[in-house]
């Protein structure tokens, strides 16, 4: 580990940083526009200027490019540092339209916040400013605004090094210079909205988040992408109980710094359609008088067709939380085999980047569990006449199998779920809970990693979460009724009866999650074991 | 402990006819018989307003109720940008925004709602518009409705609202500039 000294203090840092990581690993932020850690080193906008001692004596050197050695002498305070930064906030702002009124960086735009630190605060400038195009179609999900644009390359390196589908171009030279699409090409590769959280100033903005809302109403919490297996880290912004958009988290193991367009879209379904009320035959009715009928429900089935004639749905979109509740106090009442996984795959597109086939954020949850992920296993299940009652949770069921359930022996449904859809209607007794923006919960991604959401919203109406819904739904089976308040309670429950969670809480789950995979020491140790 | 200086002043001794009140009591009826019998004999001169007949007209700088200030065409100067929104310290501003068909305008309020019941009359909104769209220039004091609702005041309401002095007559606002760091 090399040793650096930045304004006369020795630091040590990892090997084969530039000066920009290692100066943030200890905590000292450089100012910078055109570097980002996910891609390549252009040193284009000189913003990172700090002054290193060499042989030659003292000199300006771009820290973007200067690669953290042993030894290497850095000062990024001093006058001519603050001089050299703010000559080149007025050489980016020189032709600036300054739109921050109706630009939708503003309030997270680089230029406003190291203008604070280091503008110059008097125009020097006597010509009139360079126009260029504004409110440029880019793409289905991009705006550019030619003018605000530092040329800082990013939004083409991305496009170069991350899609390699290179749809954008730097064109033109001098103040003529310019980002464009290729002619004839849009900015339409499925990641393309990520050129928008990295554009350091508002020339790439989101149409979809357009004048939506000022980013400073907006709150966040840390959560995980629910579109498709991948899970990808993300923050979920939000405002009033709505939520506005979902941007990238950064996550080494996962998704490094991007996601893609359509989960950065599926947001939208936390907007829509929220289940609020418990429902019989698609009608509501106070949640009290929906618990207890289904409870009768459950009784009276079970007195008179016994355990065999009672099954359970797990739900891939539902948070391991849940599932295992289900799987664990149902268990108890009916035994082992009576919980299922889901009746129908759902795919959708993929690729070998981050987009995932299997668009249910936790079947790899179930499998965890032990639970069949076999839709052909359970479908049999389904199709036995000795069914009589059966407890779905969270599902979209939209599929022709359940149409022939329901219109051959047609079971008694208790469903649980979060959206107002065609199961909440046709179920004879739904029971609201909440989806992930609502709750705390953790989802095991297709690398089975484990990995939690925090609750960002309250949950809408009577909404409760699946584990308190189930754990209300079989006490009067239960032996002993474990008393679950909290989702560190449930996993009370999973760290005894899981043993790969063992020692493991809710709350000190690492924020970047925890591979379920074994590590290499463990497979080298069981690999001696089974050797001896 | 250093003792505090106190300067005794004695009291006035009264005499018989001051002891009796009668005359003092005497004194002060006739002076309030004096001006009543001199405003109304001359109604004209009396410094009340016959109000809501005749409105006083405030001096400029009053912060009436507000309007908000058109383009050279007449349109919403304002740009949506809801400085006004996040400073008001009585969250009554309400503005949606939407995009404009003219890309040099590029947004603009498509809902601007003020609740004037909530409003305390601060004048944040006025100092923190970037684009002097709103203003409480128009010296309106006497805010009425008969219901809620119509306390909140409309896009459309704020837009048909005049100044009531002359451009020149508003005292200079602005920031001024800020120091070099
Ligand atoms: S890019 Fe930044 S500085 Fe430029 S108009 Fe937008 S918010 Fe303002
Ligand atoms: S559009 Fe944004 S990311 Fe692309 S070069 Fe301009 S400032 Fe950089
Ligand atoms: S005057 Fe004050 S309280 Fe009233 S709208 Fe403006 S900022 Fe809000
Ligand atoms: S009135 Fe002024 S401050 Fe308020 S949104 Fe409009 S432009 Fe912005
Ligand atoms: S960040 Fe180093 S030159 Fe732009």
């Amino acid at each position: 580990m090399p040793k650096i000294i930045i304004d006369a203090v020795e630091y040590e840092v990892e090997a084969g940083q530039n000066l920009i990581q290692a100066a943030a690993s200890v905590g000292i932020t450089i100012p910078h526009y055109c570097y980002h850690p996910g891609l390549s080193v252009s040193g284009n906008c000189r913003m990172c200027l700090v002054e290193v001692k060499g042989p030659r004596g003292v000199m300006a050197q771009i820290a973007c490019s200067t690669p953290a050695t042993e030894g290497l002498e850095v000062m990024v305070n001093t006058d001519t540092v603050k001089k050299m930064r703010q000559g080149v906030m007025e050489f980016l702002l020189l032709n600036h339209p300054i739109d921050c009124p109706i630009c939708d960086q503003a309030g997270e735009c680089g230029l406003q916040d190291y203008y604070m630190d280091y503008g110059l605060y008097t125009n020097r400038s006597t010509v009139p400013k360079v126009k260029k195009n504004k409110v440029v179609d880019v793409g289905p999900l991009v705006m550019l605004d030619q003018e605000r644009c530092i040329l800082c390359s990013r939004c083409v390196r991305f496009c170069d090094e991350v899609t390699h589908s290179n749809e954008l171009v730097i064109a033109g030279r001098g103040e003529k210079c310019r980002i464009q699409t290729f002619p004839g090409k849009q900015l339409d590769n499925p990641y393309s909205a990520n050129v928008v959280d990295i554009c350091p100033v508002g020339a790439l903005t989101s149409k979809d988040f357009r004048f939506k809302k000022r980013v400073w109403f907006l709150s966040t919490a840390k959560s995980v992408c629910t579109g498709c297996s991948k899970g990808c880290n993300i923050y979920l912004d939000h405002e009033k109980g709505q939520v506005y958009r979902y941007r990238p988290r950064h996550n080494a193991a996962v998704n490094d710094y991007w996601i893609c367009d359509e989960g950065r879209l599926s947001y939208k379904v936390l907007n829509e359609n929220c289940l609020q009320e418990a429902l019989i035959h698609g009608e509501a009715h106070p949640y009290s008088t929906v618990l207890e009928r289904a409870q009768a429900a459950i009784a009276h089935t079970l007195e008179k067709h016994g355990k065999v004639a009672i099954g359970a749905l797990a739900s891939p979109h539902a948070s391991l939380e849940d599932n295992f509740v289900l799987q664990d106090l149902l268990g108890q009442v009916l035994g082992p085999d009576q919980v299922w996984g889901p009746a129908h795959q759902e795919l959708g597109s993929s690729d070998d980047f981050l987009r995932q086939a299997d668009k249910t954020p936790n079947r790899a949850g179930l499998a965890f569990l032990g639970i069949s992920t076999d839709p052909e296993a359970t479908q049999k299940q389904l199709a036995n006449p000795e069914l009589k009652l059966l407890i779905i949770l969270e599902n979209n069921c939209e599929e022709a199998a359940f149409d022939q359930l329901l219109q051959t022996h047609r079971p008694t449904l208790i469903y649980l779920g979060s959206k107002q859809n065609r199961l909440a209607q046709k179920a004879d007794y739904t029971l609201p809970i909440t989806n992930h923006a609502e709750q705390y919960g953790s989802y095991v991604n297709s690398e089975q990693r484990l990995q939690k959401v925090y609750r960002a919203l309250l949950p809408s109406g009577d909404a409760q979460p699946g584990w308190q819904a189930l754990l209300s739904l079989l006490k009067p089976q239960l032996k002993a009724t474990p008393s679950y308040s909290d989702v560190e309670d449930v996993w009370g429950q999973l760290r005894e009866k899981i043993p790969a969670l063992k020692g493991l809480s809710f709350y000190e789950l690492p924020e970047d999650g925890l591979s379920l995979l074994p590590t290499e020491t463990e497979v080298l140790v069981a690999e001696e074991v089974g050797n001896v | 402990m250093k003792e505090v200086q106190v300067k005794k002043i004695p009291r006035e001794k009264l005499n018989f006819w001051e002891e009796t009140y009668l005359l003092p009591i005497f004194q002060g009826m006739s002076l309030t018989l004096k001006h009543l019998l001199k405003n109304i004999s001359n109604t004209e001169q009396m410094p009340v307003l016959d109000y809501p007949l005749e409105k006083k007209t405030m001096p400029p700088g009053y912060r009436g109720k507000h309007r908000l200030t058109q383009r050279d065409d007449g349109t919403v100067k304002c740009v949506a940008c809801m400085m006004c929104a996040t400073v008001c310290p009585a969250l009554c501003i309400h503005i949606e925004a939407a995009e404009h068909e003219n890309p040099a305008i590029e947004k603009f309020p498509q809902v601007f709602d003020i609740d004037l019941l909530r409003c305390v009359y601060c004048g944040y909104c006025v100092e923190a518009c970037p684009c002097d769209a709103i203003r409480m220039d128009s010296g309106v004091y006497t805010i009425f409705a008969s219901k809620r609702e119509d306390f909140v005041v409309h896009k459309e309401q704020l837009l048909n609202m005049q100044a009531q002095y002359p451009e020149t007559a508003r005292p200079k606002q602005g920031m001024p500039p800020l120091p070099n760091p």
